[in-house]
């Protein structure tokens, strides 16, 4: 246990080795993760708690550690023996945690981390003299140390036998701040040196004016290397799958096997992992923002912002993490202290531009802008981009303001406390395993609900199968098998639900085959993507990738005309902002607040406002293009 | 000057050391003006001495020792057993102790030597230094090869002579001489200390410059 950013996380996956079962703790939604180290005496099992600054609990994070560690709770999960982690760089904040750890009067041993920061910052600390003052073993470990691993992890086979205080810390406030004074002189602590590299980024990048440009400009480049960069990758993976449709047509004899593996399962799960490269870079970003120090700033230059909307800078980080995807994002939101907060940011949450929005976005802009557009220096299509990301953060914004408002008067504010962490080169292995963990749960996601939703909308296209005779009353040669497939799909049942729902999407501009895609999409949005790659491939099964842009509308009052003109783009990408199109999120969402009232009122408040605001700007690109 | 609740709380810490029944409170480096123990403490000491919870108090530089008593009322009332751990004296001596402690720290002018001899200028620093010798730093030294004795205090001037292993070794001036002068400052600030070998002062002076 030990503060949030002690290196508590980094110390436990070091001695567990990364194989951590996730669990919950029960009554709470708290994530608990256990993991076994071995150690020369056998295994040991290890829990990494959450981060927490004191044992006075004021969160639920908080409130968890404090239940595991209570004597008097008895559960099984109580400790045999305490690791508490401090961060070397910070100890007189951490040590006021250490004194409540050591009244509870488990084994404990202190880890000192980042003592390579405090070298390098000309810091000091006597090891040896702190554990004599607090009367507990002490160890050291430096980032990335494996040996002190190894000696810890054979320190903790005495754990039952680990020296304890003699006489346990105070408990009155002054005498634990003399504690602890005393406790660092008699150490030789040295406070390091403040990072003057730092600090004199800090000079420029916390200040009002132009740290805030800076923001900006930062959050745009972020777009546009996104963009700039994942072009070729997309290329190439898209021409795998395009290869790969191409051997099935190839092997597998004709049949509606061949349509279901080549357009079904080929076409709609390559149409989404064609993006798996910018998500990989979306995260490599983030995680190297995260890394270098800089998202916190970005927090603290925010708070003002949040403090608009009526919540804290911390909901900032949650709302910053819903950038990746609003899972996380819901998750972060149990650093918040009042109920109130957690909700109206949950609730916020998910109209922040998730990682899944993107490919909608990029087959979107592609379909409205055209790649070579340029004002200057900036692609239009990255500036479409950074615009969708804005318009999402301000109907987040908008949102929390609304709920936090509604969901009842806000009580008396927290402390807000944010760290500032010196700026530090990110390690490798730590975006790697940010970037991976992203882009496996990006395919598990795409191998269950999105190939199940892909697999279930191919046979929703094609289904009923039409006859001969239909085939021949409707004027249609069945050799020609785009007209077929074109026949199909007006007669499938996913065009009959497609039809069904037309007048609830007409105002918006949507016709029956783009409702089939938001219907799709309501599992997962990205499947979005997929079904009109489908939908693509069964009009004009010769030219998928052009289809969509020469599509048209084929009954009603624009018929002929083209279906994707920028009103109806507009309002798309509109809707995709605004609507909740998530089973998963709302999973997680009916998981923290332990009932399905929230997520309901969530997915109906999203929906309602995302066609409320799809309507008007259908209506305005349509007056002003 | 009696202590209000403004008042900052004196920074004291206690350590154990190598009679259980003892405890060792670090307290800030010159609080007081005299080493050994104290003839007068102030009461709420005092009123643990009388009532026997201490059986006993000394003064060191930067620390101030208590020995819990034998018939102390928070003991076990069968006496004590050598076989026991005393650490159960302490988990509840502890408190009232570290309370009786900061009330007494608050103006330590009312503590008073037992002897004049205690309280003679150089007598903590003659103190600090033999308690430097005993600890780590004279164990560095030992571990090399190496001896050191006090030899003399003269005002806020120690001088320390350096024999054995050492006496040939060209960074013994700048390794010890630090070493024992960052001892030093932490238990007398303001003192210096002076490495001299068969009796020739090593030119280098460490301590307050």
């Amino acid at each position: 246990m030990g503060s949030p950013n002690s290196g508590k996380s980094t110390l436990f996956n070091a001695l567990s080795g990364l194989h951590a079962k996730t669990g919950n703790y029960p009554g709470v939604t708290v994530t608990r993760y256990e993991g076994l180290t071995q150690t020369p005496a056998g295994p040991v099992i290890v829990e990494d708690l959450p981060g927490a600054y004191s044992l006075d609990p004021i969160s639920p994070d908080e409130q968890v550690v404090d239940e595991v560690l209570d004597p008097d709770c008895d559960r099984p999960t109580s400790p045999d023996a305490v690791l508490a982690t401090v961060d070397a760089t910070t100890l007189r904040r951490s040590l006021g945690l250490i004194a409540q750890v050591l009244t509870i009067g488990l084994p404990t041993t202190v880890v000192v981390t980042f003592t390579d920061e405090l070298a390098r910052r000309h810091g000091r600390l006597d090891l040896v003299a702190l554990e004599r003052a607090l009367g507990v073993p002490v160890r050291g470990i430096a980032a990335g140390d494996p040996r002190a691993v190894g000696e810890l992890r054979e320190h903790l086979t005495h754990a039952r036998h680990w020296p304890r205080p003699v006489i346990p810390p105070p408990t009155d406030p002054d005498e634990v701040s003399g504690w602890i004074s005393s406790v660092l002189a008699s150490a030789g602590y040295r406070v390091p040196d403040l990072d003057t590299r730092s600090q004199k980024i800090d000079a420029v990048l916390l200040h009002p004016v132009w740290g805030t440009i800076v923001f900006f400009v930062t959050m745009f480049l972020f777009f546009q290397v996104i963009f700039t960069v994942a072009a070729p990758l997309q290329d190439l993976v898209q021409s795998f799958f395009d290869w790969l449709a191409g051997l099935v047509q190839t092997y597998v004899p004709d049949s509606w096997l061949t349509g279901l593996l080549s357009q079904g399962i080929i076409g709609g799960v390559g149409s989404v992992l064609v993006f798996l490269p910018q998500i990989a870079l979306l995260f490599i970003v983030i995680s190297l923002l995260e890394g270098t120090g800089y998202m916190s700033r970005a927090a603290f230059l925010m708070d003002r912002v949040m403090a608009r909307a009526g919540l804290e800078g911390r909901a900032f980080v949650a709302l910053l993490s819903s950038l990746a995807c609003a899972i996380p994002g819901i998750m972060a939101t149990r650093s918040l202290p009042s109920a109130k907060d957690r909700l109206a940011t949950m609730l916020s949450a998910p109209l922040m531009t998730c990682s899944a929005r993107l490919p909608v976005y990029v087959m979107l802009i592609s379909l409205m802008v055209p790649a070579d557009v340029r004002f200057g220096p900036i692609g239009a299509q990255g500036g479409v981009m950074f615009l969708l990301y804005l318009g999402g953060a301000i109907a987040s914004m908008g949102t929390a303001w609304f709920f936090s408002r509604v969901t009842g008067r806000r009580q008396g504010q927290l402390p807000f406390y944010m760290e500032m962490p010196p700026y530090r080169l990110p390690r490798l292995a730590t975006v790697f395993h940010a970037v991976w963990d992203a882009c496996a749960a990006f395919l598990r996601k795409m191998t269950t609900i999105i190939l199940g939703a892909t697999i279930v909308l191919w046979l929703l296209l094609n289904l009923p199968t039409p006859s001969a005779a239909q085939l021949q009353q409707a004027g249609i040669d069945p050799a020609d098998s785009g007209a077929v497939a074109t026949y199909t799909l007006d007669h499938s049942a996913a065009g009959a639900i497609g039809h069904a729902i037309e007048p609830v999407f007409e105002p918006l501009g949507f016709d029956w085959r783009i409702n089939i895609g938001v219907i799709s999409s309501l599992s997962a949005r990205e499947t979005f993507v997929a079904t009109m790659g489908q939908v693509a491939a069964a009009s004009d099964p010769e030219n998928p990738g052009t289809a969509l842009e020469t599509m048209t509308v084929d009954h009603g009052p624009r018929a002929g005309e083209k279906l994707f003109t920028p009103p109806v783009v507009g309002s798309l990408m509109v809707f995709f902002m605004f609507a909740l199109q998530c089973i998963a999120t709302m999973a997680v969402m009916r998981r923290e607040t332990g009932t399905w009232k929230w997520p309901l009122i969530a997915w109906v408040y999203m929906f309602g406002l995302a066609w409320v605001m799809s309507f008007l700007t259908h209506l305005v690109l349509g007056a002003v293009l | 000057m009696s202590p209000s609740p403004a008042a900052p709380t004196v920074a004291v810490h206690p350590e154990a050391t190598a009679d259980p029944r003892t405890i060792r409170w670090v307290v800030p480096a010159g609080t007081f003006d005299f080493v050994g123990a104290p003839r007068v403490v102030p009461g709420a000491l005092q009123a643990l001495l009388d009532d026997g919870s201490l059986s006993a108090i000394a003064v060191e530089p930067a620390a101030v020792l208590t020995t819990a008593g034998v018939g102390n009322p928070l003991a076990d009332p069968a006496g004590p057993d050598p076989t026991t751990d005393t650490s159960e004296t302490w988990h509840t001596l502890g408190g009232p102790v570290r309370r009786a402690l900061l009330a007494a720290l608050a103006d330590p002018t009312d503590w008073q030597a037992a002897s004049s001899l205690d309280a003679l200028p150089g007598a903590v620093l003659a103190a600090a230094v033999e308690q430097i010798i005993a600890g780590e730093v004279g164990a560095y030294v030992r571990s090399h090869g190496g001896s050191a004795q006090l030899v003399r205090v003269e005002g806020s001037v120690a001088t320390i002579a350096l024999d054995g292993a050492c006496s040939g070794c060209p960074a013994r001036g700048a390794t010890l001489g630090l070493r024992f002068g960052r001892a030093v400052e932490a238990l007398c600030p303001g003192a210096e200390v002076v490495l001299e070998e068969n009796g020739v002062p090593l030119l280098l002076r460490w301590g307050r410059r």
